[in-house]
C-alpha cells in the first residue's frame, strides 16, 4: 500500500460526496492511528479486504452527518436503520470503486455495520492504519485504511 | 418354459435397472436422452410380459405395478423436454432436464408427446384391466409400440444432439462409464429384437419362443457376468476417487468436467456435483481476470495437438496460483493451488485433458513466511551493525526521542481545530507541516549525532518530501499522504531498532564481560571521574564527521561541561540543542581553513561549550561559542525580506541583534544549498520553541560578524 | 541448419551464439530488434530462431507471428526475462515452439534448443 493506493480511496470518497450530496467533502490531514487510539463515531462500517491486498477499510461518521446526508438525498425519515444502512453503503461504494482501480486481486467483503460504540475495532497488526478525516458541511467523519499487500512471490 | 421367459424378461429389467441406477449415481442420465431411447423398449417388454403371464395364467399385478411407474416417468420425462420440470425416476432420484428450445428440438419433443399420448390411453386401459387382461388390447398396444419404436430412438438421438454439452460430458467420462452405457444399450437391443421376433409368431411357433427364451437366458447370463466385472472395477475406481488426496478430473475440449472426478476436487473448490460443469467457469470465479484469460489460452494450447506437449507443460501458468473464494461468513478465503495437466490423446486428437489439483496453501505460506523473515533478518542485521558502536543507553535515548517526535507528528496532524475558512486553512496546514519538519529534523539530527546512517538517510528523504510540499503554493489534506506514508515507514524502522536493542540488551545481561565489546574505545580507562561527558564524545564525533565532509577543520572544547548538571528531564533537550547548534556552526559559521588564514584566524576553528549561569535570572546553562564568521547579518536581512518576514523598511530600522533573532523564525535558513548537514531552515526555531516556550528557559545571542557567534542556553532547575 | 539470434543486447546475442556453437549450426546470424530480424530472416531463412520479447522497433511476439507467416515450419525459441506466466503462454499461443526464461545458462539453453526438435 502506498500513497497512490490511499489516493484511490480518498478520491472515491470525495467523488461519493460530490455526487450524492452535491457538495464535495474536504479532506483533513491524514495521520497514523496509534494502538490505543480508537476512532469510532455513531455509525461505522467495516469492509474486509483480501486477495492480493489484506486488511480492512472502515468508515465511521457521526449520526448528525449521516442524517443530514440522508435528508439531502430526499429521504424524510432518517431513522437508525436507514442511517446504519447508509454508512454501509458509503463504505461499500468507496471500497468498490477502489477495487476497480486496484484490480481483481483486491477482494472486498460485504460491509459489517456497527451502530453505536462497540469499544474498539481490531485492525490487522502487520500494516499501519491511516486515518483520513473527511469533513462535509462542518461535520467530521473518518475513513480508516489498514491494507497491506499480501506476501507475494 | 414361459415362466422362465418372463423371468428372463424381468432379469433384463432388473439388469437395466441396476445399470441405470449406476448411471444415475454418476449423474449420467442428467439429460434423460438415454431414458427416452429406452422407453419404447420398456413399454414393449412390459406389454409382452403381461401377455405371456396372461396366457400362462400367471398373476400380472407386480408387472402392472412396475408399468404404472414407467407410465408416470414417461409422462414426466416427455413433458420435461417441453417445459422445465423435475423428473422423478423409478429409483426416486430427481433429474433436471433442460427443455429444448431449438426449432428441431421443440418439434421432435412435440412429436414424442404425440406418439406417447395414444399409447398412454391404451396402456391405461390395460392397467385398468388388472388380472383380467384382454389379449386384443395387449396386441394392439404392442403393435403400436413396435411401430413407433424406430422413430422414438431417432427422436432420442435428436434430443441427444440438442443436449450436446451433456452428451459430450458423458462421452468424455472415463472408459468404464462408456462401457456401462454400451452394455446398457446392448441389453436394450437384445431385449427388443427377440420380442419383436416373438410377437409376430407367438401364436404360430412355440419352438421359436423357446429358442428366443434360450437366447435371452444366454445373453442374460453373459450380461450378469459383465455387470459383476463392471461393478467390481467401478467399486475400485470409486475407492480411489473417494480417497485420493488430490483433485483429479478430466475435461473435454469445451472445458466440461467428466462424470468421474475425485472427492478432493469438491473440497478444493468448495462446490458439489461438479460433473457437467465447465471447469473454466469454476476457475473464472476464483482467478484474477488476467490469470483467467491466460488459463483459457493455455487450455486451448493443451487441446491443440499441433503444439508440443512438453513445451506447453513447461509454461504451466497454474503451477502455483492464488485463488480467492468468497467466505459464507463474510470476506474471502485465499488459497494457493497447484495444477498439473496431461493430455489424453486418441488417434492423434487431444480428446481430453487430465488435470490434477492440489491445495498447496500451507507450503506456499510457509515458504513466503520464511522468505519474509529472512528479509527482516537481513535488515535487522544491518541495523544491528549500525548500533554496535553506540552506547546502549544512547540508542535507547534515540529510540525514545524518535518515538516522541513521531507521536508529535501524529498529534499535530490529528489536531481537531481545523480552520474552517479556506484562507486560514492553508496557513494552518503550513503550520502543521512546519511542526512535522521540526520533528523529522530532530530525528535526523540525533541520528547523525549517533552516526545511525540508516536513520539519517531515511529522515533526510523524509525531509525532502516535506520540502516538496513546503514549496507548493497551496496545500490540501491529501497532500499530507506522502508524509504519513514516510512517517509510517520511519515508525516501523524505529520499532525494529527497538526490537534489536532489547534483544541486544538481553545479550548483554547474559554475556557478562562481553559488554566491553560495545563500549566506546575512548572509555576504556578505568577512572570514571576523568571520563568525558558522553554527549561531548558524541558531539566531537559529529564535528569530525562534518569537518571531513566539508573540508573544514574544527575542534571542540568542553572541559567543564557536564550534562548531569541539568534536570534529568531536560537532558535530552540539552543534547538536541547542542547537536543543532553544532551542526549550524559547522554549516553556516565556520570558514574553510584557507579563508580563515586569509582573515588572520587560525586555520582550525574552535567550538567552545562552557557551563555558566544566566546573569539576571540565575538559571543554569551554558554558552556555545564558535569562532567562525558567525551569523551573516546581511544575508539574514536579505533572506528575511525575500521570505516576506520583514519589509525593507523594517530592515532599515532593526538593530543587528534584532536581525540575528530572526534566525529563530520558523522556516528560516541562510544556507545557499540544502545539504544533509544544514540548510533545511529549521532548527533554531525548534530550539527557541523548546527552550523558551516549553521549558520556560532563556536564550541569548551575541554576534560579532566575522569573528564569532555565541549562544547562551539556560534552563530552570 | 541455420540459426538467427534476435536480442537487443549485444551481450546476450554473443552468449547465445557461444552456447549454441555446440549445436554446430552451419551459420549463425543475429539481429538487434524485431524489424531487423524480419528483414534478416527473409534473406537468411534459418530453421531456428531465438527471440527476445522486449525490444525496440517491433516486439518479439509480433516478430514471431511475422516470421511464421514467412515460413510456418520454423522453430522459434522465445527467450525472455518476463517471468509472468502469461507471457510464456502468449508466446506459445502466437506460435513459438518453446519458451526459456532469462537468465539462462548454457545448459538450459542447450536443453531448450534440443527440445525444439523433440517429437
Amino acid at each position: 500500500m502506498d500513497e497512490t493506493h490511499l489516493k484511490i480511496f480518498i478520491k472515491g470518497t470525495t467523488n461519493y460526496f460530490g455526487q450524492i450530496a452535491r457538495e464535495a467533502a474536504e479532506i483533513g490531514t491524514p495521520y497514523l492511528k496509534e494502538d490505543n487510539d480508537n476512532v469510532i463515531l455513531d455509525y461505522s462500517a467495516v469492509i474486509g479486504i483480501s486477495g492480493s491486498y489484506r486488511g480492512c477499510v472502515y468508515y465511521t461518521a457521526p449520526k448528525e452527518m449521516i442524517r443530514k446526508l440522508i435528508i439531502h438525498m430526499g429521504e424524510h425519515n432518517a431513522d437508525d436503520a436507514l442511517c446504519a444502512d447508509f454508512v454501509g453503503e458509503i463504505a461499500n461504494t468507496i471500497a468498490g470503486n477502489a477495487q476497480e482501480e486496484l484490480g481483481a486481486g483486491f477482494m472486498i467483503s460485504v460491509p459489517i455495520v456497527l451502530a453505536g460504540n462497540p469499544g474498539s475495532v481490531r485492525f490487522p497488526k502487520d500494516a499501519p492504519t491511516f486515518v483520513i478525516p473527511i469533513i462535509w458541511q462542518g461535520n467530521k467523519s473518518y475513513l480508516l485504511i489498514c491494507v497491506g499487500e499480501s506476501i507475494t512471490a | 418354459m414361459a415362466v422362465s421367459f418372463v423371468a428372463s424378461l424381468y432379469g433384463i429389467f432388473h439388469y437395466s435397472n441396476i445399470l441405470r441406477h449406476e448411471l444415475e449415481q454418476h449423474g449420467e442420465v442428467r439429460t434423460g436422452a438415454v431414458l427416452v431411447r429406452t422407453m419404447d423398449a420398456r413399454w414393449i417388454a412390459f406389454l409382452g410380459s403381461i401377455e405371456i403371464a396372461r396366457r400362462d395364467g400367471q398373476p400380472v399385478g407386480d408387472i402392472i405395478k412396475d408399468l404404472k411407474g414407467y407410465v408416470t416417468l414417461s409422462n414426466d420425462l416427455f413433458k420435461a423436454y417441453i417445459i422445465a420440470a423435475p423428473v422423478k425416476t423409478i429409483t426416486g432420484r430427481t433429474l433436471n432436464i433442460r427443455p429444448v428450445n431449438t426449432p428441431v428440438g421443440m418439434s421432435v419433443a412435440q412429436e414424442l408427446q404425440s406418439i406417447w399420448s395414444p399409447l398412454e390411453v391404451k396402456i391405461q386401459a390395460i392397467l385398468q384391466n388388472g388380472e383380467n387382461q384382454n389379449p386384443e388390447q395387449l396386441a394392439e398396444a404392442l403393435a403400436y409400440a413396435q411401430k413407433h419404436s424406430k422413430r422414438v430412438i431417432e427422436i432420442s438421438d435428436i434430443l441427444s444432439g440438442e443436449e450436446n454439452i451433456y452428451r459430450d460430458q458423458r462421452m468424455a467420462g472415463p472408459i468404464i462409464m462408456r462401457y456401462i452405457l454400451v452394455s446398457y444399450l446392448t441389453a436394450v437391443s437384445v431385449l427388443l429384437i427377440p420380442i419383436i421376433f416373438l410377437m409376430g409368431r407367438i401364436r404360430k411357433s412355440n419352438t421359436a419362443l423357446e429358442e428366443s427364451a434360450a437366447l435371452l437366458n444366454q445373453k442374460n447370463a453373459q450380461l450378469a457376468e459383465d455387470t459383476r466385472k463392471i461393478e467390481e472395477a467401478k467399486r475400485e475406481s470409486d475407492v480411489i476417487m473417494e480417497t485420493v488426496q488430490e483433485g483429479l478430473l478430466l475435461i473435454d475440449v469445451k472445458g466440461v468436467i467428466g462424470a468421474q472426478y475425485s472427492r478432493e476436487l469438491e473440497r478444493i473448490f468448495r462446490m458439489e456435483n461438479l460433473a457437467g460443469f465447465n471447469f473454466l467457469n469454476i476457475l473464472q470465479r476464483v482467478l484474477t481476470e488476467k490469470m483467467y484469460n491466460t488459463t483459457r489460452d493455455y487450455l486451448g494450447l493443451l487441446f491443440d495437438a499441433k503444439r508440443k506437449e512438453k513445451q506447453i507443460l513447461k509454461v504451466n501458468p497454474l503451477d502455483v496460483v492464488e485463488v480467492n473464494f468468497s467466505n459464507p461468513e463474510g470476506g474471502f478465503i485465499t488459497k494457493y493451488l497447484g495444477f498439473t495437466f496431461r493430455r489424453v490423446v486418441e488417434a492423434g486428437v487431444v480428446t481430453r485433458v487430465f488435470i490434477g489439483v492440489g491445495d498447496i496453501t500451507a507450503r506456499v505460506t510457509l515458504e513466503r513466511e520464511l522468505r519474509q523473515s529472512e528479509l527482516k533478518k537481513e535488515k535487522q542485521f544491518d541495523l544491528l551493525l549500525g548500533i554496535l558502536h553506540i552506547e546502549p543507553k544512547q540508542v535507547q535515548e534515540f529510540i525514545e526521542t524518535a518515538k516522541k517526535d513521531l507521536l508529535e507528528i501524529t498529534t499535530t496532524l490529528r489536531a481537531e481545530d481545523f480552520a474552517a475558512a479556506s484562507a486560514g486553512k492553508i496557513d494552518e496546514l503550513r503550520d502543521r507541516l512546519n511542526v512535522v519538519f521540526r520533528c523529522v529534523h530532530n530525528i535526523k539530527g540525533n541520528a547523525s549525532y549517533l552516526k545511525l546512517i540508516y536513520f539519517q538517510k531515511t529522515a533526510d528523504e523524509f525531509e525532502s518530501k516535506i520540502n516538496q510540499l513546503r514549496n507548493r503554493p497551496s496545500l490540501t489534506g491529501d497532500d499530507f499522504l506522502s508524509i504519513v506514508m514516510a512517517q509510517s515507514d520511519l515508525r516501523n524502522d524505529v520499532e525494529e531498532l527497538d526490537e534489536i536493542r532489547s534483544k541486544l540488551g538481553e545479550l548483554r545481561i547474559g554475556g557478562g564481560d562481553s559488554t566491553e565489546l560495545f563500549k566506546n574505545s575512548d572509555r576504556n580507562g578505568n577512572a570514571t571521574q576523568t571520563r568525558e561527558d558522553e554527549l561531548i564524545v558524541g558531539l566531537r564525533g559529529l564535528v569530525t564527521d562534518i569537518a571531513q565532509k566539508t573540508g573544514k577543520s574544527v575542534r571542540l572544547e568542553a572541559k567543564d561541561f557536564n550534562a548531569e548538571s541539568f534536570r534529568s528531564d531536560h537532558r535530552p533537550l540539552v543534547r538536541d540543542v547542542l547537536i543543532q547548534l553544532t551542526r549550524n556552526s559547522m554549516a553556516h559559521s565556520f570558514e574553510l581553513p584557507s579563508e580563515r588564514t586569509k582573515v588572520g584566524k587560525g586555520s582550525e576553528g574552535v567550538i567552545e561549550i562552557k557551563p555558566t549561569k544566566h546573569e539576571e535570572s540565575g538559571l543554569n546553562g551554558f554558552l556555545f561559542r564558535d569562532d567562525g564568521k558567525g551569523i551573516d547579518i546581511g544575508k539574514v536581512r536579505e533572506r528575511a525580506i525575500s521570505q516576506g518576514l520583514i519589509t525593507p523598511e523594517d530592515a532599515q530600522r532593526m538593530a543587528e541583534t534584532e536581525l540575528a533573532m530572526l534566525i529563530f523564525t520558523p522556516g528560516f535558513s541562510t544556507a545557499d544549498e540544502v545539504t544533509t548537514e544544514a540548510g533545511r531552515g529549521m532548527g533554531m526555531d525548534i530550539i527557541k520553541e523548546k527552550i523558551i516556550d516549553e521549558c520556560g528557559g532563556e536564550i541569548t545571542v551575541s554576534v560579532e560578524p566575522g569573528k564569532h557567534c555565541t549562544f547562551g542556553i539556560f534552563l530552570p532547575n | 541448419m541455420k540459426l538467427l539470434i534476435v536480442d537487443d543486447s549485444t551481450l546476450i546475442r554473443r552468449a547465445i551464439e557461444r552456447f549454441a556453437n555446440k549445436f554446430q549450426f552451419d551459420e549463425i546470424r543475429s539481429a538487434n530488434n524485431g524489424a531487423n530480424a524480419l528483414k534478416e530472416f527473409k534473406s537468411f531463412l534459418p530453421e531456428v530462431v531465438t527471440m527476445d520479447i522486449t525490444m525496440p522497433e517491433m516486439d518479439g511476439l509480433t516478430c514471431v507471428e511475422a516470421i511464421l507467416r514467412e515460413k510456418p515450419d520454423v522453430q522459434i525459441l522465445v527467450i525472455s526475462a518476463l517471468a509472468d506466466k502469461s507471457t510464456a503462454v502468449e508466446a506459445i499461443k502466437r506460435g513459438a515452439s518453446g519458451f526459456l526464461l532469462k537468465p539462462f545458462t548454457e545448459e538450459t539453453l542447450i536443453t531448450s534448443l534440443e527440445e525444439l526438435f523433440e517429437e
